[in-house]
């Protein structure tokens, strides 16, 4: 005789992925810190300019400086994000359903 | 200090118990004299302010207070010494600087060479104090006659000093050199008695 | 090329200002290269090595405030070494520094500069016959002169606005001097070098160095307040003098100076110098307790006689400290004021003539500074009379407590009124110009005609738009955005790389891993069912069974939702346009001034330094 039985087992121990956050918002700033680098020297060739920094304003630096910004924001928001989904999806396929077949043990005959 | 007979240092006392001489009745000069009572004749413990040398300073002379310097580190002290007294035959000036460091000692000759506009000779002479040397360059050019001495120790401490003398106006030339030469051999002495004190332990 | 465009150009002058920022070694090099392509042109291709006084021992163990900077500069084969000596520098030190020279007491710095020197020298391995220029504004022009006349320090002085040459330092500091002074005036002992008229004093050192080696170029606004003082202080005028009238508006403070009685500069120039200190740091608390030498935050609290007892009882070493200071400092200002009060129509009345100053201001002047001299000799008798300090013991006594009190008060509200309206008027705005005419910015806006002109440290054009306004461009500011904007956008494009290869690593290799990882258990799971059943305890769960085999359902799924490519690609984009506008800056700079030819050179080479 036969049957089957069925376990949900994490057949890999779960594991803490937030390190990775850490890791790649520290590359997130270097990329931060350089654009404030060229905020802080726009920033003084436009106080430099009569005019309020006529030029400047044709230019749209404005307009790309704020862009910089929101992409900073947002890339800071995207990698944990991205490194939920990560862990999700690892921790998720730890977990497998396992299909157990029993069959009368030989011994008893 | 305690090498005087009294316990009180000079500085502290009421002037009209200090010695009768020029150094100790000049309230700034006083203040480098550790004790009343001379070394030998006619000559007293100095210290410098910086702490970092010792001489015995003589009675006749004085400290000038406009020309004076020293750091607060003490790695300098710079003092003008001077005669007092108008009409003597022979009066004297010692520019006197004290430095915690060197770069190195030829360079040091070349300099005070700079300062005199001459090619200084510098000779050797003897000095009791151990690792310590003594040079001078008597003057060949110039106004008035004098000599130009370095000090240094192994310690890269060194004292640059500049003195120079001058004759009454009633001295014959003959009797000026006979003078100075003296007098030369006087101060000298004093440089003999410059003792670099920093390397001694307490 | 050669290494003449340093000194004929405006470059040693800029290079000077720019030393007072203090930057760091490779931060002043490129700012030098910069200074030298704005003022020529032309790309300096040649070496700059960088060595600064904080790193030479010898010159810190002097103790002397200086700071300095040495460059030693070779092109095409020709190598020179400059030294930038500051001229006045913040901190503790700093009124002595300015007032020291006035009083002869400043050869520290004179020496320092030599020692710097030779320093440098030894730094950079170089020969002795080297030839050594020096470049210096204010207190820093003196200390170069001074060694450079006396000990050949120098081949070449460079000098804006300098202080000029205290006969009486030179007096201590060259022996040669010292001897010849004492044998022309009649001197034996050197305490009478003071009673030598400072005009004759003057006269005899500069016919003495006459014929000193060293060349000394020196350029002096009409209007400078230190060149004013100069004469008068008995400090003596070296090498080829151009004299520039940079403040048109006004006919220069010297005019005035030489109007009004020596004490009075005196007290004026020690009363400036002290002002100016506080003012860098402070409001009216600070300018008073300056001039006061006591916080004023003590007196706060002093509300009636009671509490002057009180103050004295608990916060004894706070009371101490406020009544020496007072002591010590009430009659040296008390003095300086009066000095000041007794000559107020003369010296308010020719700042106003000269249009350094308003009418009201004047009227206000002439009227404060007589009550500050009222308050201060009220405060300075109250003090004398009641408390009394015993020096040895450094113990104090207190007689009568009221008229202290009263002269506390005075202190506080009359004494920084009087200040307050003095502030108030803006009577010292008006002074600015004075201190702006000693400026290294002022002299170069009067040297620089034209389209051009100086703003902090920055080299500005001018042209005029379609609608007949000026347009301004900081010309220094445009080219570091050229050239460091560029700088920036590759090192953010590295920065992007690195995240993108991090997240390549940390997300997409490292799920697969993951995976590869769920793989090998599932296989090793199902190829050895009984021992891993026996591991979880399956086996024999149900009597008289066993496991016979285990299967994994398999539900392992490929990454997905864990990229940051949108994100980088946007990045990537920026940095795209970034490279864009400043493009556009510079297009957009040169067709403003079309007719400067070497604009569009400048941006070419500006990426070379």
């Amino acid at each position: 005789m036969e049957f089957t039985d069925y376990e949900m087992t994490q057949i890999i121990p779960k594991d803490d992925h937030s390190h990775k956050i850490r890791m790649l918002k520290n590359l997130a700033d270097d990329i931060q810190s350089q654009d404030e680098r060229f905020y802080t020297l726009v920033k003084s060739a436009i106080e430099g300019e009569g005019q309020k920094g006529k030029i400047a304003g044709q230019m749209g630096v404005a307009t790309m400086l704020r862009k910089q910004k929101e992409q900073d924001l947002y890339l800071a928001l995207k990698i944990i994000q991205v490194v939920g989904n990560f862990s999700e999806q690892v921790e998720s396929n730890k977990q497998q359903k396992i299909v157990i077949r029993y069959k009368e043990s030989a011994k008893i005959k | 200090m305690s090498n005087g007979k009294g316990s009180a240092s000079p500085s502290e006392m009421d002037p009209q118990d200090l010695p009768d001489v020029p150094a100790f009745q000049n309230e700034f000069t006083r203040d480098f004299l550790t004790s009343t009572e001379p070394v030998r004749e006619g000559y007293y413990p100095f210290e410098a302010k910086s702490g970092k040398f010792t001489m015995d300073f003589p009675g006749d002379m004085n400290i000038v207070e406009r020309s004076y310097n020293k750091s607060s580190k003490n790695d300098s002290e710079f003092l003008t010494i001077s005669h007092t007294d108008e009409s003597l035959d022979v009066f004297t000036n010692i520019q006197l600087k004290y430095y915690g460091f060197m770069s190195d000692v030829e360079s040091t000759k070349d300099g005070l060479s700079a300062k005199r506009n001459e090619e200084l000779q510098f000779q050797s002479k003897n000095i009791e104090f151990e690792g310590q040397n003594i040079e001078v360059a008597d003057y060949t050019d110039g106004i008035n006659p004098g000599f130009a001495t370095l000090i240094w120790n192994d310690n890269n401490e060194n004292i640059q000093i500049f003195t120079s003398m001058i004759c009454g106006d009633n001295l014959s030339s003959d009797e000026c050199s006979k003078l100075v030469e003296d007098e030369k051999e006087r101060v000298l002495n004093i440089f003999q008695s410059i003792k670099l004190t920093q390397n001694e332990g307490e | 090329m050669s290494l003449d465009k340093i000194t004929s150009s405006n470059v040693w002058m800029r290079l000077t200002n720019t030393e007072y920022d203090n930057l760091k070694p490779d931060e002043l090099e490129v700012k030098f290269k910069s200074i030298y392509l704005e003022e020529t042109g032309e790309l300096f291709e040649g070496e700059v090595k960088i060595y600064h006084s904080s790193d030479s021992k010898n010159t810190a163990n002097l103790e002397s405030g200086y700071d300095g900077t040495s460059l030693l500069i070779s092109e095409g084969g020709e190598e020179k070494l400059y030294v930038i000596n500051q001229g006045s520098v913040d901190g503790a030190d700093w009124r002595e520094n300015i007032k020291g020279p006035f009083a002869g007491k400043s050869t520290k710095q004179a020496e320092a500069t030599k020692v710097f020197v030779d320093d440098s020298k030894n730094h950079f391995g170089i020969e002795d016959d080297t030839e050594v220029v020096s470049f210096g504004h204010s207190l820093g022009n003196h200390n170069s002169t001074i060694t450079g006349i006396v000990d050949d320090t120098f081949d070449e002085i460079y000098g804006v606005n300098g202080l000029q040459l205290p006969p009486l330092e030179v007096y201590d500091y060259d022996p040669t001097f010292f001897e010849a002074v004492n044998q022309h005036f009649g001197i034996k002992n050197p305490d009478d070098v003071t009673k030598i008229p400072s005009n004759k004093l003057a006269e005899f050192t500069k016919d003495y160095y006459k014929d000193s080696p060293v060349k000394i170029h020196q350029k002096i606004s009409t209007d400078d307040p230190l060149f004013a003082v100069t004469e008068k202080a008995g400090l003596v005028t070296f090498g080829d003098v151009e004299m520039i009238d940079t403040n048109p508006e006004v006919d220069g403070i010297k005019n005035l100076v030489d109007d009004i009685p020596d004490d009075v500069i005196a007290s004026f120039r020690d009363l400036a110098i002290d002002y100016s200190v506080a003012d860098n740091n402070g409001g009216v608390n600070e300018v008073a307790s300056q001039l006061l030498g006591v916080k004023l935050e003590y007196l706060e609290g002093i509300k009636g006689g009671m509490d002057v007892l009180q103050w004295y009882a608990f916060d004894h070493d706070e009371f101490d400290e406020t009544i020496k200071s007072l002591k010590d400092n009430l009659p040296p200002l008390l003095e300086k004021v009066s000095v000041i009060t007794q000559n107020a129509d003369t010296i308010f009345g020719r700042l106003y003539e000269e249009g350094y100053i308003t009418e009201d201001q004047k009227n206000i002047m002439i009227k404060e500074v007589a009550n500050l001299e009222k308050d201060l000799s009220e405060a300075y008798a109250a003090i004398y009379e009641n408390a009394d300090i015993n020096e040895n013991l450094n113990e104090l006594s207190l007689y009568g407590d009221y008229r202290l009190y009263k002269a506390f008060q005075k202190l506080k509200g009359s004494f920084t009124g009087s200040i307050e309206n003095i502030l108030n008027s803006g009577i010292l705005e008006s002074l600015e110009s004075i201190k702006g005419s000693h400026s290294i910015e002022e002299m170069l806006n009067a040297l620089t005609g034209g389209n051009k002109s100086y703003s902090g440290k920055d080299l500005i054009y001018t042209t005029t738009g379609a609608g007949g306004e000026p347009i301004e461009v900081n010309m220094s500011a445009a080219l570091r955005l050229y050239r460091e904007g560029a700088l920036i956008f590759e090192d953010k494009m590295s920065a992007i790389a690195k995240l993108e290869k991090a997240v390549h690593e940390e997300i997409q290799l490292a799920f697969k891993e993951e995976r590869k990882k769920v793989f090998d258990e599932i296989y090793h799971i199902e190829s050895n069912p009984k021992g891993y059943a026996y591991s979880r305890g399956w086996m024999h769960r149900y009597p008289l069974y066993e496991v016979e085999s285990l299967n994994v359902m398999d539900n392992v799924y490929p990454l997905e939702r864990a990229d940051l490519d949108e994100q980088v690609y946007e990045m990537k984009s920026s940095v795209d346009s970034g490279y864009k506008l400043i493009e556009d800056y510079r297009k957009a700079v040169e067709d403003l001034f079309a007719e400067e030819e070497k604009l569009s050179q400048m941006f070419d080479l500006v990426r070379g330094i």
